[in-house]
């Protein structure tokens, strides 16, 4: 992003900067309170910061407006209090609030790095990414952030080694961790359905083989012929059973009717005079018998004849039943122990073999999660181990700058931040900054311009100041600094206008006084773009 | 007015005429359809009649080895004192063992009238039958004549008798194999008509008077044709119980669906449920109202399904044969109609 333009204010007094270029861009004056720090603060602010604006500058009344380029595009940002209007080539998108902006931000303008915070993965607040490339004036600690709010020096530094590798946020991310969950689950599962296939435990090696069994050509044939003979038997043995059930209602009918038969001859009435069993009764509910001798006689010796069937076929059916095992035990004792065994107990196994696909489908599964995680647990390694060794480029190349510059090399230097209890100041605060700002910007992929206000603060030599601008100007890239020059080095022109470093002069501008009336038309037309209607008085 | 006279106790041989002579009328007569009941010792020795008994078919039986025709003229006594009734005797029949080829014209005969006879022996009947008029005082009745006489004896119907007990029996009724039937189960039928007939005899309703010829009615003297044709159906339907293992051509709708293990089961449990019923000493008379009124149905709706039949017995009658559950009744109604058609 290559900022092209400043501008802020309201419909009263407004200010415009768009003397910016792709190079080394110095804000100097010849005195202090000329507005060099709101121009800074306002570009920030105008893009999410939150702002660090000189005491007595009411922000809350104006519009803060930027235009930057972005891979080719241009994008303009408007602020207000929370409320931003982002303008890009045929489109407005308004946002009310910073974390709605920071939306946006990650995902149209610059993917915000990701921080674990509380053993969550958060995206970096703007205020913190921000401190990468820039440096405010105000409330400088190089022990630790500016204006961290929730986040410390650590999320800082974690914050870097995920934009090194964004893979390095992910690691034992929630994903992993849910994996994990599940793995454990399945853990739990597959012993439980373990546990109930107890044949397979006692029969280990059966079991084995009827489960390899599947798709086995040999025994597949084998296995049908005698599941077609065992069929044949069980058809067989289900007949006889029948027959059997047959004859046992025949014989019991036959009993029955027996006894029914006894009854009438029990019942029968013989004439008390003579003797005679023709005796007739004058009742009008006289009727026929309901069977004659001969239909009794005929029915018995057809229910015996029935019976003499049933005991045939039943012989019968036992003797195909007998000649099939025979033939069966022939079959089985010319199989292979292993067959037989599978044929055996395929029942038994079959149905545990339900579970047994479960745990076989749980473990490929538990499988498949084991190579992740190991598979991630190496990335991590990886990871990890590279990105310290680009941290700790990050930090050599900082101690280097710094050694350079201050012509000592600072052993204090350990990492990003000094010690809590060793805050640097004057010129080491300032060189420390200059040698941080600088590495993060070689090594990191940063689409920002380098912004410091009040790069050469502390009373640092001309000297050192010098080798500053002379890395400054080596980064290729936008930079945006500000100096207050003495009258000496202002009237001798310190910032003459050469290849790559463009001075823009505020020594212009009456103290306190950068937002005027001059602007104000120019302003309005800006914020007209937006759709933004100022009430000019 | 009618009253009931010559009512008679007789002896086995004459018993047996009686059952001859009620099986020719409802078996051998080519009007047989038209006689729904036969009335026992009430008018004659057996008597056919319709429903309403207003047309009486009047047997008189004699079982004589041999007859002369003087003993024909006298046994046509009661058949002409009822002709001369005002009752309505529709036909007039003397059924006879045997009748001499040298008193007939025509010997092949079984069944002629008073004109196959020969001159000479006309006038010998005519005498008979008059002398026995006379004997038994008819003479003096108003309607009585020579002419009458001769009006009757030219209206009487002379039937030999066919002694064959199984072939009377079995002309009682169409059904399926019955020739492949043992004789004796047919003797058998015959001899349990016999004795219900003489048991029908035994009730005694000499010097009754009636008004009108339903009155006999109330008497319960007589067995109906339905009963009759029941009582063989019923023989041929439970002799075939399972020696008849073959499943009733109507019964086919209730067995379609099932496996072949579950129709022999089914069939079986059919064949035990009519075994059961058949067999029960108790519940007769239910059992032959049942048998009845699912015959009756069979024979009246020929084209009928035998769910429709089923249908069409009154539920009570079918729950109070409690051994016939309604697939075994179902069973029973396709093997009936299965014999009939």
């Amino acid at each position: 992003m290559i900022l092209k333009k400043v501008a802020f204010g309201n419909s009263e007094e407004a200010f415009v900067e768009s003397g910016f270029k792709n190079g080394l861009n110095i804000v100097f004056s010849n005195d202090n309170n000329k507005g060099k720090t709101i121009l800074i603060q306002s570009i920030m602010f105008s893009i999410g910061n939150t702002p660090i604006f000189p005491t007595g500058f009411p922000a809350a009344h104006y519009y803060f407006y930027t235009k930057f380029e972005h891979q080719g595009r241009v994008i303009e940002f408007v602020r207000h209090g929370n409320s931003f209007i982002v303008k890009e080539p045929g489109q407005l998108a308004i946002f009310d609030s910073v974390s709605d902006f920071k939306i946006y931000f990650n995902e149209s303008l610059c993917r915000l790095p990701k921080i674990k915070k509380d053993g969550r993965l958060v995206l970096a607040d703007l205020n913190l990414f921000f401190q990468v490339f820039y440096l405010p004036q105000d409330k400088r600690n190089t022990s630790t952030i500016i204006n961290g709010g929730q986040f410390n020096k650590a999320d800082f530094v974690e914050m870097v080694k995920s934009m090194i590798n964004p893979n390095y946020s992910n690691i034992d991310s929630t994903e992993i961790q849910e994996i994990k969950e599940k793995r454990k689950e399945v853990i739990k599962n597959i012993s439980l359905l373990s546990k109930r296939v107890s044949f397979s435990k006692q029969n280990p090696l059966v079991a084995g083989r009827v489960l390899q069994s599947a798709g086995n050509a040999d025994y597949e044939r084998q296995s049908a012929t005698l599941q077609n003979i065992n069929q044949q038997i069980s058809e067989y043995s289900v007949k006889r059973n029948r027959e059997n059930n047959r004859l046992f209602k025949l014989e019991s009918l036959l009993n029955e009717l027996n006894s029914l038969n006894r009854n009438i001859e029990i019942g029968k009435v013989k004439c008390a005079d003579c003797g005679s069993d023709r005796v007739i009764y004058s009742n009008r509910d006289f009727t026929f018998e309901l069977s004659n001798d001969t239909v009794r006689r005929e029915v018995f010796s057809s229910i015996l004849k029935q019976i003499e069937i049933r005991r045939d076929s039943i012989m019968e059916y036992g003797n195909l039943i007998s000649s099939l095992q025979a033939n069966l035990q022939e079959r089985l004792s010319s199989i292979p122990v292993e067959v037989t065994d599978i044929i055996i107990s395929r029942e038994a196994v079959l149905n545990e073999r339900e579970n047994d696909k479960k745990i076989v489908g749980l473990s490929d599964q538990l499988r498949e999660w084991d190579r992740l995680l190991d598979q991630s647990e190496a990335i991590d390694k990886s990871t990890i181990h590279s990105v310290k060794e680009k941290y700790d480029k990050i930090v050599q190349t900082m101690r280097d700058y710094y050694a350079d510059v201050d012509d000592v090399e600072n052993t204090s230097i350990e990492g990003l931040f000094t010690k809590n209890n060793e805050n640097f100041s004057g010129s080491e605060e300032q060189i420390f900054y200059f040698s941080k700002l600088v590495s993060l910007a070689k090594h990191l992929p940063l689409d920002f311009p380098l912004i410091v206000d009040c790069f050469r603060d502390g009373e640092i030599s001309t000297e050192k100041e010098e080798k500053m601008i002379k890395v400054y100007k080596g980064l290729k890239k936008q930079v945006l600094l500000t100096a207050t020059l003495k009258d000496q080095e202002y009237t001798a022109e310190k910032y003459p206008p050469e290849d790559g470093l463009y001075p823009i002069d505020f020594s212009a501008i009456l103290s306190n006084q950068i937002l005027g009336r001059k602007y104000v038309a120019e302003f309005v037309e800006l914020l007209r773009e937006f759709n933004l209607e100022l009430n000019q008085r | 007015m009618y009253t009931i006279k010559n009512t008679e106790k007789n002896n086995e041989k004459a018993s047996e005429y009686e059952t001859f002579s009620l099986l020719y009328l409802l078996g051998l007569r080519s009007d047989k359809n038209d006689i729904d009941i036969v009335l026992i010792d009430c008018f004659n020795d057996v008597t056919g009649a319709n429903d309403q008994v207003n047309r009486l078919w009047d047997v008189q039986s004699k079982g004589h080895k041999s007859n002369t025709p003087l003993q024909i003229g006298r046994h046509l006594i009661t058949l002409y004192a009822n002709f001369l009734s005002n009752f309505p005797f529709s036909h007039l029949i003397l059924f006879l063992e045997t009748v001499k080829s040298i008193h007939v014209l025509d010997d092949n005969k079984k069944y002629f009238r008073f004109s196959n006879f020969t001159q000479t022996n006309k006038g010998k009947i005519f005498e008979g039958l008059r002398k026995e008029a006379e004997k038994r005082n008819i003479s003096a009745n108003a309607h009585h004549s020579e002419q009458r006489m001769f009006a009757f004896l030219d209206k009487v119907d002379f039937a030999i008798c066919l002694r064959n007990k199984a072939v009377n029996v079995k002309s009682l009724v169409e059904f399926k194999n019955k020739e492949l039937r043992p004789d004796d189960l047919f003797e058998n039928i015959f001899n349990e008509i016999r004795d219900r007939q003489s048991a029908l005899k035994n009730l005694n309703l000499e010097n009754t008077e009636l008004e009108n010829p339903s009155d006999i009615l109330a008497f319960k003297k007589y067995i109906s044709k339905d009963q009759i044709i029941t009582l063989v159906i019923n023989r041929l339907v439970g002799i075939e119980l399972f020696n008849n293992l073959s499943i009733p051509i109507n019964f086919s709708p209730y067995t379609q669906s099932l496996p072949p293990e579950d129709i022999k089961d089914l069939i079986q449990e059919c064949n035990a449920a009519a075994c059961r019923t058949f067999f029960n000493k108790n519940n007769k008379v239910y059992v032959w109202e049942l048998l009845e009124c699912i015959i009756k149905q069979v024979m009246s709706n020929t084209n009928g399904s035998v769910d429709e039949l089923f249908t069409a017995i009154p539920e009570n009658l079918r729950k109070k044969v409690s051994t016939l559950d309604d697939i075994s009744t179902k069973f029973f109604i396709a093997r009936v109609k299965d014999g009939l058609s």
